[in-house]
């Protein structure tokens, strides 16, 4: 081939441009690549999570079983380790995967979901459901900046978290949520409360009890 | 505006500003506008990690236009492995028009050119951006650019010599 025709046959290719048809809209393109990359970045921080997680797990077990001067009160040393564990872990969690990705504890399973509210996490929800005999049914952790508005749509636990604070001692909570107990049995929560003094028990017509604490972080 | 959401805007104009010329480079390498947006998201996504490397939005465009090109030609190449192994003993097809077999053995030539070149061909022969353009986008001066044509173009003419 020559270069007469190699110009030529360039010059067709160069013509020959494909229709500009088939494409998503530019905004849906947009959209799917903010997915993509919130997908991306979970999945990083998830790996980073589980190594910190597992070099955690790892120091506690250290500290748990080390012979220590005071070999008796082992039972509370690992006592102390599972409360520091308790304390720490939304904390920890929140640490590992940055202030745009919101981390909840749904039955002690870490959730991750898109924060709507990017303020700084200055009170510890929890919110437990009891049976009538005091069985703990279902347990949410989460941290938040006082008002919040949280959109779960996950295997665990889907629906809607509503928070509003009218002072610093009262809360507005509004839940709409379906999730499974401990049991893996389907429950549905539908309820607004008015949390006075940072904790509410209630008791739900279907005979269990919800109790939601609200608790102001330190720093 | 936080830095982050300052970094967020500009991103999201650059892609509302480029898609089209992104998708254009890319479609020249794949067939299916499916393959040509996943070839750009991939892109999209390098070049998110590294924006703050990019001071300049000129610079960060030209950049994503090249890695475009290697993602396209990354995909390309897995999904012709793929479709070996289906085709596996079957025969190809008896006839094909002189055009489109000249065409066809172009784009195999233009894939084997070392990555330099291949950029060079797709962005300054095809693309049809002036040579300013195309120097910048290449991130080289215009002489250089003409003397990289000039090597893709004989690479080219080597490949094809025998047909």
């Amino acid at each position: 081939m020559n270069e007469r025709q190699l110009d030529e046959l360039l010059e067709l290719k160069a013509r020959s441009k494909p229709a500009d048809d088939g494409y998503v809209s530019t905004e849906d393109f947009i959209a799917r690549f903010r997915r993509r990359r919130w997908q991306r970045q979970v999945l990083w921080h998830l790996a980073g999570g589980i190594a910190a997680a597992g070099i955690m797990l790892l120091l506690v077990q250290a500290w748990r079983y080390s012979p220590g001067p005071n070999a008796g009160p082992a039972a509370q040393t690992a006592q102390a380790a599972d409360d520091f564990v308790e304390v720490d872990r939304l904390a920890e969690a929140e640490r590992q995967f940055g202030k745009h990705i919101g981390v909840m504890f749904v039955n002690d399973n870490l959730l991750l979901y898109e924060r709507q509210e990017n303020g700084k996490a200055r009170y510890n929800v929890s919110i437990q459901l009891f049976s009538a005999c005091g069985e703990t049914l279902a347990s949410l952790e989460f941290a938040s900046p006082g008002n919040d508005y949280i959109v779960l749509d996950d295997e665990a636990i889907t629906g809607r978290i509503f928070l509003n604070r009218c002072d610093d001692q009262d809360t507005v909570v509004e839940l709409n949520l379906r999730l499974h107990d401990t049991r893996q049995r389907p429950i549905a929560v539908t309820e607004i409360m008015a949390i006075e003094q940072r904790h509410l028990t209630q008791n739900l017509p279907n005979g269990t009890r919800l109790r939601i604490d609200v608790t102001r972080r330190d720093t | 505006m936080t830095p982050s959401e300052n970094h967020e805007a500009q991103f999201t104009a650059m892609i509302r500003e480029h898609l089209s010329m992104f998708r254009g480079l890319a479609r020249r390498i794949l067939d299916e506008p499916a393959d040509v947006d996943d070839a750009v998201q991939s892109a999209l996504l390098k070049a998110w990690q590294r924006r703050q490397t990019f001071r300049e939005e000129a610079k960060l465009t030209s950049w994503v236009a090249r890695i475009v090109i290697n993602e396209s030609y990354n995909l390309r190449r897995r999904s012709q492995q793929e479709t070996q192994i289906h085709l596996d003993g079957i025969a190809a097809p008896a006839s094909e028009p002189d055009q489109e077999h000249a065409l066809r053995l172009l784009d195999q030539a233009i894939s084997q050119l070392p990555e330099l070149y291949r950029q060079t061909v797709h962005i300054a022969i095809l693309g049809g951006f002036d040579t300013q353009t195309a120097a910048a986008m290449l991130d080289c001066s215009p002489n250089t650019l003409y003397q990289r044509i000039h090597k893709a173009k004989e690479l080219l003419r080597e490949a094809l010599k025998n047909e």
